[in-house]
């Protein structure tokens, strides 16, 4: 399947399914649904406030195509964006649009569901349980999806030219073929999935306890959310003679040899982590702590920033790998 | 952790991998529990048979410097190589010593014999 395709599929067949399919069973349920459904209360307890129906429908799904407009407008545009930026911003909004559109169609069901074939808002019932939970799994499964079609982006970087004779090389001896690999476990993340999982459990027992049973699953689509960030919590970069790989959980970027015209080695102190997306643009850094990085410098004048436990000796690495190259 | 291999070294290229292994543990480059590459990316990225660095690793976990499980690939177990790891390396250099200089593997058990009597 080409690039195109797969944005089209990703930004324009999945979310308009999953809002096509949601329209279409909600118009199936118009005449089921009573003119009023419970804002406030509902379920075992008293009633306190409705609202209409259907201005609901209609300002919900009003709401996700706008929402997935806006998400379209992002991602058209995203091209101007610094090449290496430019798949990271489209994977990006692909993947918040899929996500969102799915989350919110999921929710907007979730609300009617229960009230099928009541006539009153005091007769609509609390939100199935296996619904419920059933939610976040398709928001995720939604979100692996945008992912997977979003694909690996092809580097479109120029070739790069001539190292410059002042980079920092490493001794290789002729013939000698290497390999950097690195490979971290962010042990702050894997302590905060634990604390979603305990602060999910806690509300499953809180909710169910006070609210009653039908609510308990929201706690546990907490304690799911422990899924997405340990995805996140695995950094890896591995360098040979090939290409530059570096990975964040999912989230992967790959500079073939041949378009990385030198690279330096630098410290990023701890404000500059946390703002080198906004100040140096989103998808150009991928460190996983403040600390030593290595400074990928293409043809084309842009540039990547990776973290690296040993930056010194990695940038002279790749100089020395993109010397043999361009020597060969 | 930095691998290198140097097909034209006499050394086989299994023992340079496992040799490499060794060393970043020596200088604490790898500590344990954390995980090698996978057998297959670095025989595709130091272009050697995949066979060679399962060999290697192989020989890293009869040290007791490594940890060979399926799903998770190796893992460092231990911080760094003991005694017979050590003497296992001066063996091999002085197998490769012996094979530039032209002795045969009988004269050096017999030197070895010598030594210990």
């Amino acid at each position: 399947m080409n690039q195109v395709l797969r944005w089209l599929t990703g930004l324009v067949l999945l979310p308009g399914a999953v809002l096509g399919t949601t329209a279409a069973v909600v118009s199936g349920w118009a005449d089921r649904l009573p003119e009023r459904i419970p804002n406030k209360g509902g379920g075992d307890r008293p009633v306190l406030s409705t609202l209409a129906t259907e201005p609901l429908i209609t300002t919900g799904l009003a709401a996700i195509t706008g929402l997935w407009l806006l998400g379209a407008v992002a991602f058209f545009l995203a091209r101007r964006l610094p090449a290496p930026a430019v798949h990271w911003a489209r994977t990006v909004a692909q993947l918040v649009v899929a996500m969102l559109v799915t989350a919110l169609c999921g929710a907007l069901l979730l609300i009617l569901a229960p009230a099928l074939d009541a006539r009153s808002p005091e007769e609509v019932r609390t939100p199935s349980a296996p619904f419920a939970t059933g939610l976040p799994v398709a928001v995720l499964l939604a979100g692996a999806l945008a992912l997977a079609l979003a694909g690996r982006r092809s580097s479109g970087l120029p070739a790069a030219g001539a190292p410059p004779a002042n980079a920092v090389r490493f001794p290789l001896a002729t013939g000698e073929r290497v390999l950097w690999s690195e490979h971290r476990v962010l042990r702050p993340l894997v302590w905060a999935a634990a604390g979603q999982v305990l602060i999910g459990a806690i509300m499953a027992v809180v909710f169910g306890l006070s609210l009653g049973a039908g609510y308990a699953p929201i706690g546990l689509a907490v304690a799911l959310t422990a899924v997405a960030t340990l995805a996140i919590s695995r950094y890896r970069l591995v360098v040979d003679e090939h290409a530059v790989r570096v990975a964040t959980g999912p989230f992967r970027r790959e500079f073939p040899m041949t378009t990385v015209e030198y690279a330096t080695s630098s410290r990023l102190n701890a404000g500059d982590w946390l703002t080198a997306g906004v100040l140096h643009g989103y998808g150009t850094v991928m460190a996983p702590a403040p600390g030593p990085v290595v400074r990928l410098v293409f043809a084309d004048g842009s540039g990547f920033t990776a973290g690296c436990e040993d930056a010194d000796t990695l940038a002279a690495l790749i100089n020395s790998l993109r010397h043999r190259q361009y020597t060969a | 952790m930095l691998f290198r291999v140097d097909p034209g070294s006499s050394t086989p290229l299994g023992d340079q991998i496992a040799a490499c292994v060794r060393s970043a543990l020596v200088s604490a480059t790898l500590k344990p529990g954390e995980r090698l590459p996978p057998a297959r990316e670095l025989a595709s990225s130091l272009g050697v048979n995949m066979h060679t660095v399962l060999r290697a690793y192989a020989a890293l976990r009869d040290e007791g410097l490594i940890e060979l499980r399926r799903g998770r690939g190796a893992v460092v177990v231990s911080t760094a190589p003991d005694e017979r790891a050590r003497l296992a390396d001066a063996v091999r250099e002085v197998a490769a010593t012996a094979r530039r200089i032209g002795m045969g593997a009988d004269e050096v058990v017999a030197m070895i014999r010598e030594a210990f009597a």
